[in-house]
């Protein structure tokens, strides 16, 4: 079972002239996710500059969206598109957790 | 796997993306780009659409203040602390506004110092066609219906911009990983090197009004999320955390409670003039006026410094006190925090604050070719699949028809709005829905008409010459009812539209007849050069 999951996001596709369902969903939502998330971690530290990056931050985040999005889509295999959105993701998760409690 | 394999699969899945993203947002990213070119003559449109706006200017000097407050003083309904005086010429408005927060404005004469009739919104050509630009569209009433096709509209047109940004970005990647072919042999051919030629300059300015956008659509709507995760959880609002430092705060000034004498607001014009003679005034707030505490604070942009003020953020401000006018207080451009002047030089292309016509013309120019080559983008598409039925029979495809009609039918459409304008009573119950319903039928008719005519070429060359002929009536309507008026580029809106129309006519004419003499209009062309 492990394997077969593990086959079906590992090998490349044979071309790429599609780019496919499950990379069009991980990349948009994926890349929201990703993307916001980064986005607040630039203004989640309690500096004097705390404002100045919340500006940024929310400027920019649907820039970072579009290119976490492309990133994403543009990755070799769908396990990398996979692993492109989670470890980032959870990298960026476990940091918010950590500055709110 | 090999190297090369991966890089191949890489720069194919790249072509795919900007193609079929491209292809998606294409048609949205067109609509506000052509209403965005009327945007960026906002302020000479809505002069030019009211008649009481039809005002000759006048020197902020010689104009009789003190009748135009002893008015505003006299209406009992009107909060009398902190009014805001906003200058005749800013953003090109001929009539002198006085407002408050908490109360509708009113409108002068600035010539007679009486006040106008102002038709409100029975007369909104120029901000509807600014709606219709940021997707604010359908919203007819204020109930159910018309607030949620407005905020799916907008959101859509956030999501769309977005979609622009990847679009971009793949562009640019494109452009820099491959080299295109100089000479086109083929209309496909021809089509991707115009719109690769073009882009290849305007991208830089597409992105940043992209990128402004996107803001104004998604990131402050979503804005609530991102409040909490930043803050811990303590505030719900981004204004709590993002407020101090773009909006310098207001301290209450102590009123005295003694009565005095203030100077004319003339003279306080004049001293602020001689204080910063590089900012242009655009408004004044009167703080505590007939008290010994009375102070007047002037907000107005430095045209020395683009790209760093004009927007929403940073105005430079100049406080003189009202009963001898001595300097109180000075907020010059530089004094800001280094994000205000980030989110400033982002915004400035989109809301072009303070700048006038000619560098307005000159970032119009720049969007009505970047439309233009959006169309071709969609165009070498559409060839692209025209090629598989290789001329055996015409191709008639319903992404064809509706390309035509959203790029082409909105120019009669719009032409009909303006022509409207001058047409329909202005004592007409309902007439802003009049108009904005005969705008969405002409358009709507274009569709039809689109798929009726079998041959694309004589829909859009029909189509050009119906949006010449009513941009062309419109002026005449407009001097039959208003007679030729000089002053506050009015005229110079007349002649535009009046260039518009003829340009359309022109190219009406000069377009080919069916797709056998387009492929040598494009091509013959080309081998000229």
């Amino acid at each position: 079972m492990f394997h077969k999951w593990y086959r079906f996001l590992a090998v490349p596709e044979p071309n790429g002239k599609t780019i496919g369902l499950f990379r069009i969903l991980i990349a948009v939502f994926g890349g929201l996710v990703l993307s916001y998330l980064s986005m607040c971690v630039l203004a989640a530290f309690n500096t004097p500059l705390k404002g100045d990056f919340a500006v940024v931050g929310l400027l920019y985040n649907t820039f970072a969206w579009a290119m976490a999005a492309l990133w994403i889509a543009l990755s070799p295999s769908k396990l990398s598109a996979l692993l492109r959105f989670t470890l980032p993701t959870s990298v960026a998760t476990a940091f918010l957790g950590w500055t709110y409690v | 796997m090999f190297k090369s394999d991966a890089s191949k699969l890489w720069k194919q899945r790249l072509v795919r993306v900007h193609g079929a993203l491209g292809l998606i947002v294409s048609l949205i990213m067109y609509c506000a780009l052509f209403f965005g070119i009327f945007a960026i003559f906002l302020p000479y449109l809505q002069v030019w659409e009211k008649p009481s706006r039809h005002i000759a200017p006048i020197a902020l000097e010689k104009i009789d203040y003190e009748k135009i407050l002893s008015y505003v003083w006299q209406d009992a309904l009107f909060p009398k602390n902190n009014v805001i005086i906003t200058f005749p010429g800013t953003k090109n408005e001929s009539a002198l506004k006085v407002s408050h927060r908490f109360s509708a404005p009113i409108f002068f004469d600035t010539q007679t110092a009486n006040v106008i009739q102002d038709e409100g919104k029975q007369s909104f050509l120029a901000g509807f066609l600014n709606q219709l630009h940021y997707g604010k569209v359908l919203d007819f009433d204020k109930e159910l219906f018309g607030a949620a096709w407005s905020i799916t509209g907008r959101v859509l047109f956030g999501l769309a911009s977005v979609g622009v940004l990847s679009v971009i970005v793949s562009g640019v990647i494109l452009i820099v990983i491959f080299s295109y072919q100089k000479r086109a042999k083929t209309p496909q051919a021809f089509f991707v090197q115009r719109h690769i030629s073009i882009l290849k300059w305007s991208f830089p300015v597409v992105f940043l009004v992209t990128l402004s956008g996107a803001f104004m659509n998604l990131s402050l709507i979503s804005s609530t999320w991102m409040a909490q995760l930043v803050s811990q959880g303590k505030e719900s609002r981004i204004d709590a955390i993002i407020g101090p430092v773009l909006f310098v705060p207001e301290k209450p000034v102590k009123l005295l409670n003694e009565n005095a004498t203030m100077l004319p607001i003339a003279t306080l014009v004049e001293k602020a003039r001689r204080i910063v003679p590089s900012v242009t005034l655009h408004q004044a707030r009167l703080i505590n006026w007939n008290d010994q505490s009375a102070q007047i604070e002037f907000k107005g942009y430095d045209a020395t410094k683009p790209f760093l003020n004009g927007g929403v953020f940073n105005k430079p401000s100049i406080t003189l006190s009202a009963v001898d006018g001595t300097l109180l207080a000075k907020q010059d451009v530089m004094d800001r925090s280094w994000s205000v002047y980030l989110i400033e030089a982002t915004f400035f292309l989109h809301f072009l604050a303070g700048v006038d016509l000619l560098s307005r013309s000159l970032v119009a120019f720049i969007m009505a070719l970047s439309a233009l080559a959006v169309g071709f983008g969609v165009l070498s598409w559409l060839e692209k699949q025209a090629k598989k039925f290789d001329e055996r029979i015409t191709f008639y495809h319903w992404m064809g028809k509706f390309s035509l009609c959203i790029t082409l039918g909105v120019i009669p459409a719009t032409g009909m709005l303006f022509a409207l304008q001058w047409l329909l009573p202005f004592d007409l119950s309902d007439r802003l829905l009049w108009q904005k319903g005969l705008f969405y039928d002409a358009w709507l008719a274009t569709l039809f008409w689109a798929f009726y005519r079998f041959n694309a070429y004589r829909a859009a060359k029909e189509f050009l010459l119906a949006g010449g002929i009513l941009f062309i009536v419109s002026v005449f309507l407009h001097w039959f009812k208003m007679g030729i008026f000089l002053p506050s580029f009015i005229l110079v809106v007349d002649l535009a539209l009046l260039a518009l129309g003829s340009v359309l006519i022109l190219i009406a004419l000069r377009l080919p007849k069916d797709s056998q003499t387009a492929r040598l209009f494009w091509i013959r062309k080309e081998e000229k050069r």
